[in-house]
């Protein structure tokens, strides 16, 4: 079984190289035209998908989802034509598709600039100037797409295993090129690639069925394969899904057993306003990452700012969406507006849209009033491994901000029993920074100075402690003991606790 | 304030050319929906619109010979382009050869509403003619 995958710009010849390497192996082709024609099959919408790109504001933790599940569309499909036999697939970025599988032939293919000008001119019809501007917003468009899909850059050689320039070569030998390496030993199925592609087609095939499906199409399920056993994790305010799970994934095919858990190691990042981009939210996501964590959102609109009838005081969980009601058939793609939603979420889309896309969102929700609906909110909404305290009170003074800050932080940790931290506390507890290498140096020489000390000086120093010098200084040296043992436990520790960190053990 | 504009839809899905007839009638528009993309051109060649909506796959004639034909006899139409197969390649390919927007289906009536907005700014700023007849809106 070989997987050739072709990826290249428009009219860069793709499409003809696949057919010139079928015609010598008689291996099957699979373009990215007919995945495209499967997925709106299926409901999802592509189209919205791709004018994202041209329409960068209609970006949304929406189109996240989508994404997620064009990602396991693709997969699913690719692993079920390969079951069959060889496969050549050539799309925008094929070479990103399953990732990890060390039995796919990952090739770039470019052409000459005046190349592709002409056959765009000839194919849509265009004078060559209309067709080279039609060619650089294309690319630009292809590459932000490939980004957002893929969040690497698509023409990093990292990614290929082979890339071929068709300027001097025809598309004959290109097609030999590749017919010769897809036969080195390199590029066979080994029993871990094999398992692999499985891992991964029964992954994508259960996120199909589970957003596919509407009882479970508006939960944030993160699931995982391994040898036929389906791990399908939720979050704690999303558990009425978890015995939808099972009915959902019933006969799915290669799937031996489904575990259900619920999420343990759940962060909920409490904040006024979110920001994506901000320092705090690349902690917190360093620390999810760390530890397979999904991240809650919940924003608290001081009283006194609180839109009206956006919310109640006591705050609602968040997830109102519909993804799959948009069957052309029923409306013909026209649909009813749906009423407008607060313009001013303090970030919360973006930020969710951001989650999304990582994979570590674990729901949101927006808490009008003070602290107390905070702390109301946060009883009911489930166990935390950590709560992390952002920016709050921001319209109080310094003093009074970090007051209050401080009672929020004791009253959740009182009432949750769970670790409250936060964000500045962030990064000097729980992440490694210059500042951590900077500590865990200073303690470390500290620590060797002290042991060098009192390595080179044992015989005055156990003297002092039990020697003829001990009946002269009994009082002095139980103090030396009582102050030297905390000071070298403190400075100890902190080399142990910085080392481990580096490690990512917390 | 806004202006009444002549629109003329083109989709060979009757729902299309119902649902949005209905929605940009209301404000105040005078609308003509067509099923038949042959029945439209001869139409376009009869009357000059100031905005054409059009569906890109439709048999024979497809949206963008809808737009060719429009632009040949009047090149400040504004050609809005609507599409259940929407691709970037489309998409580019429609604004290269002279379309106002394209639109991908699904998409919210609010979305035709704003790029209808945006075009008859366009023609306001580009053309006069389109100031003939004020409705309060």
């Amino acid at each position: 079984m070989t997987i050739v995958m072709i990826s290249s710009m428009h009219q860069s010849g793709r499409e003809d190289l696949a057919q010139a390497l079928a015609r010598k192996t008689g291996w099957p082709v699979l373009s990215r035209e007919e995945m495209l024609d499967g997925a709106r099959k299926l409901g999802i919408k592509m189209g919205r998908l791709e004018m994202a790109m041209l329409k960068a504001p209609g970006l949304s933790e929406k189109l996240a989802r989508e994404k997620e599940v064009y990602l396991a569309f693709l997969t699913a499909t690719l692993c079920e034509k390969t079951r069959r036999g060889n496969l050549i697939y050539h799309g925008r970025a094929g070479h990103l598709l399953l990732p990890g599988v060390s039995h796919r032939l990952r090739v770039g293919l470019t052409a000459p600039q005046e190349v592709r000008i002409k056959r765009t001119a000839q194919a849509l019809n265009l004078t060559p100037d209309k067709a080279e501007t039609y060619l650089s917003q294309l690319d630009e468009d292809v590459a932000k797409w490939i980004r957002y899909i893929h969040r690497v850059d698509g023409r990093d050689p990292n990614h290929f295993d082979l890339f071929l320039n068709l300027e001097n070569m025809g598309l004959s030998n290109a097609a030999g090129i590749l017919c010769s390496t897809a036969e080195l030993p390199d590029f066979h199925p080994t029993p871990v690639s094999l398992k692999l592609m499985e891992d991964l087609n029964l992954s994508s095939q259960t996120k199909l069925r589970l957003a596919l499906d509407e009882r479970t199409l508006q939960a944030d399920l993160q699931v995982h394969a391994d040898n036929g056993v389906i791990t399908v994790t939720y979050p704690p305010d999303q558990a009425k899904v978890a015995s939808c799970i099972p009915q959902v994934l019933t006969e799915l095919p290669g799937c031996r057993e489904i575990q259900c858990t619920m999420a343990e190691t759940n962060i909920l990042w409490v904040q006024e306003r979110f920001d994506p981009k901000s320092e705090n939210f690349g902690r917190i996501i360093r620390l999810a990452q760390r530890w397979g964590a999904a991240v809650e959102l919940m924003r608290l609109i001081p009283a006194e700012e609180a839109p009206m009838g956006v919310e109640g005081a006591a705050g609602e969980s968040e997830y109102g969406y519909g993804r799959r009601g948009c069957a052309l058939a029923d409306d013909g793609g026209v649909q009813d507006d749906e009423p407008e939603r607060s313009v001013d979420d303090g970030g919360m889309d973006r930020t969710q849209e951001e989650l999304v896309d990582l994979g570590r969102f674990g729901g949101r929700h927006t808490v009008c009033g003070d602290y107390d609906q905070v702390l109301t909110r946060v009883q009911t909404s489930g166990r935390y491994t950590l709560v992390v305290i952002g920016e709050m009170f921001m319209s109080k003074g310094n003093s009074a901000r970090m007051r209050q800050t401080r009672e929020l932080a004791l009253n959740i940790r009182d009432r949750l029993k769970a670790p409250v931290i936060t964000a500045d506390e962030l990064k000097s507890q729980l992440l490694f920074g210059k500042r951590q290498a900077a500590a865990l140096l200073g303690y470390l020489v500290l620590t060797v100075f002290i042991y060098a000390i009192v390595f080179a000086n044992q015989k005055p120093i156990l003297d002092f402690l039990g020697g003829s010098l001990h009946q002269n200084f009994k009082v002095l040296a139980a103090v030396a003991v009582a102050v030297f043992s905390p000071v070298l436990a403190f400075v100890y520790g902190n080399v142990s606790g910085l080392t481990l960190k580096i490690i990512n053990v917390d | 304030m806004s202006y009444q504009c002549d629109i003329l839809i083109v989709d060979d899905e009757p729902i299309v050319g119902d649902r949005l007839k209905a929605f940009i009638k209301k404000d105040g528009h005078r609308v003509e929906t067509f099923v038949d993309p042959s029945a439209a051109l001869k139409r376009l060649e009869e009357k000059d619109f100031d905005i054409v909506i059009s569906d890109i796959r439709m048999g024979e004639v497809d949206g963008i010979q809808v737009m060719q034909h429009v632009f040949q006899s009047s090149r400040r139409t504004k050609v809005i382009m609507i599409t259940g197969y929407a691709t970037l390649e489309l998409a580019r390919e429609s604004l290269t050869k002279g379309a106002f927007d394209f639109i991908a289906k699904p998409f919210k009536l609010k979305e035709i509403r704003r790029t209808i907005e945006k075009a008859m700014e366009s023609l306001e700023k580009s053309s006069p003619r389109i100031s003939r007849e004020a409705v309060v809106g």
